[in-house]
């Protein structure tokens, strides 16, 4: 059901509450790695090739642990003396 | 890339603003509020109402299910008349446009053939400008209002030590660190050599006089593509290499590249798709039978339009 002004304010506070807390109030998904609500301005929003969101911290973290398994490094020809 | 920071005073200046304006006309009763910042905005713009209008209002709230790329209501719209009330959808900054364009399509197939929309921020290439905004802004910008904690920019998550710094000429006396399981040799001079010679940009990660870890990117034509990149076998699982492609990335953002490039070695092309990137057709190279090299890109903001407006 629709809500009033005064039930739709106080679930915006109560939310807002949550959200310092970092839980995630109805309707924010989190990241699915470290559960932070995903709050795209603050924690990023990333998506992932098998569907699920992560925020960026856990996004560069993913990808510096490949980094230290398997360092990039750009393919180049080299020529003999 | 500019940041906007609209303090609380000047969000209230706005919302003061479009209360007046809702109020002024047939008021809107039904609001539908977009996520958790239109939410808040709605809850700021309804308090500067005058009470008879507060007093008719019925709010519905919706939130993006990313997953299904859907719109969906956490409250129904029963025993309202759609057709007889005028709605406003509002929501807090609009990127694409294409979320708020979806619940206004799904407002008009519920019956609603009054809505108007407003959003606080709206991003320059928006493929829906709503009724009313507050902000107009690139599509590379950020804007930070209503936060109880601005984020800053950082290099870790936490527990974080040391500093980048660009490479110097001096450096190339250094001994080459070991890196990765599969040991890539990279010189100091080699990086110096990129440096200077290719227009590189190379940064080391330093923690005091250690090298931790380097990389090597370019930015030509709105592209970002990393040449090179690599943690210190000492430092493996500290988050070296996650600080240094944050970095890089963060670097081309601000000079509004739309895409980050690499070559992916051929069997971690998955680890790469998963990550977001795709294979750029025709670029591979083949080393040898066990090895190749597949060609991949990303782009750095996902609302970013092919058609984008090419604004200097």
């Amino acid at each position: 059901m629709a809500l009033s002004y005064a039930e739709f304010a106080e679930i915006v506070r109560s939310d807002r509450e949550m959200i310092r807390d970092l839980k995630a109030p109805e309707g924010v998904a989190e990241c699915a790695h470290c559960r932070v609500p995903l709050m795209e301005s603050v924690t990023g929003n990333r998506r992932l090739g098998d569907g699920a969101h992560v925020c960026s911290d856990c996004y560069f973290d993913r990808w510096g642990n490949e980094i230290d398994e398997r360092p990039l490094l750009t393919p180049r020809l080299t020529h003999g003396s | 890339m500019i940041t906007y920071y609209l303090g609380d005073a000047e969000v209230k200046g706005y919302a003061r603003d479009l209360a007046r304006r809702l109020s002024a006309g047939p008021f809107p009763e039904v609001w539908l509020a977009m996520g958790q910042s239109g939410n808040r905005m709605a809850a700021l713009v309804a308090e500067f109402l005058p009470e008879m209008c507060k007093q008719q209002l019925k709010v519905v709230r919706s939130a993006w299910d990313r997953t299904r790329s859907e719109v969906t209501f956490l409250d129904t719209f029963d025993s309202i008349d759609l057709t007889a009330v005028k709605v406003l959808v509002i929501d807090s900054a609009i990127h694409s446009g294409s979320s708020m364009f979806a619940v206004c399509e799904k407002l008009v197939t519920l019956g609603a053939d009054n809505v108007i929309s407003y959003s606080l921020v709206l991003k320059r290439n928006s493929s829906f400008i709503p009724t009313f905004f507050g902000v107009l802004i690139g599509d590379e910008d950020r804007s930070y209002f209503q936060l109880d904690e601005l984020p800053n920019n950082r290099l870790m998550k936490k527990d974080g030590f040391g500093y980048i710094r660009p490479i110097i000429d001096a450096d190339i006396s250094r001994q080459t660190i070991r890196v990765g399981a599969e040991a890539v040799e990279v010189s100091f001079g080699d990086l110096v050599y990129e440096n200077r010679a290719r227009k590189s940009s190379v940064y080391l990660y330093m923690n005091g006089k250690d090298v931790c870890g380097y990389v090597s990117f370019c930015i030509l034509g709105g592209r970002l593509f990393i040449d090179t990149v690599a943690s210190g076998e000492e430092y493996r699982g500290r988050g070296v290499g996650s600080a240094l492609v944050r970095w890089a990335e963060t670097l081309a953002r601000s000079c509004r590249c739309e895409v980050v490039e690499l070559w992916s070695i051929g069997d971690r092309v998955g680890f790469y798709e998963d990550l977001g990137f795709s294979i750029v057709e025709g670029k591979k190279i083949t080393y040898d039978r066990n090895t190749s090299f597949i060609y991949m890109q990303r782009k750095i903001l996902y609302n970013t339009k092919e058609h984008a407006m090419n604004i200097v």
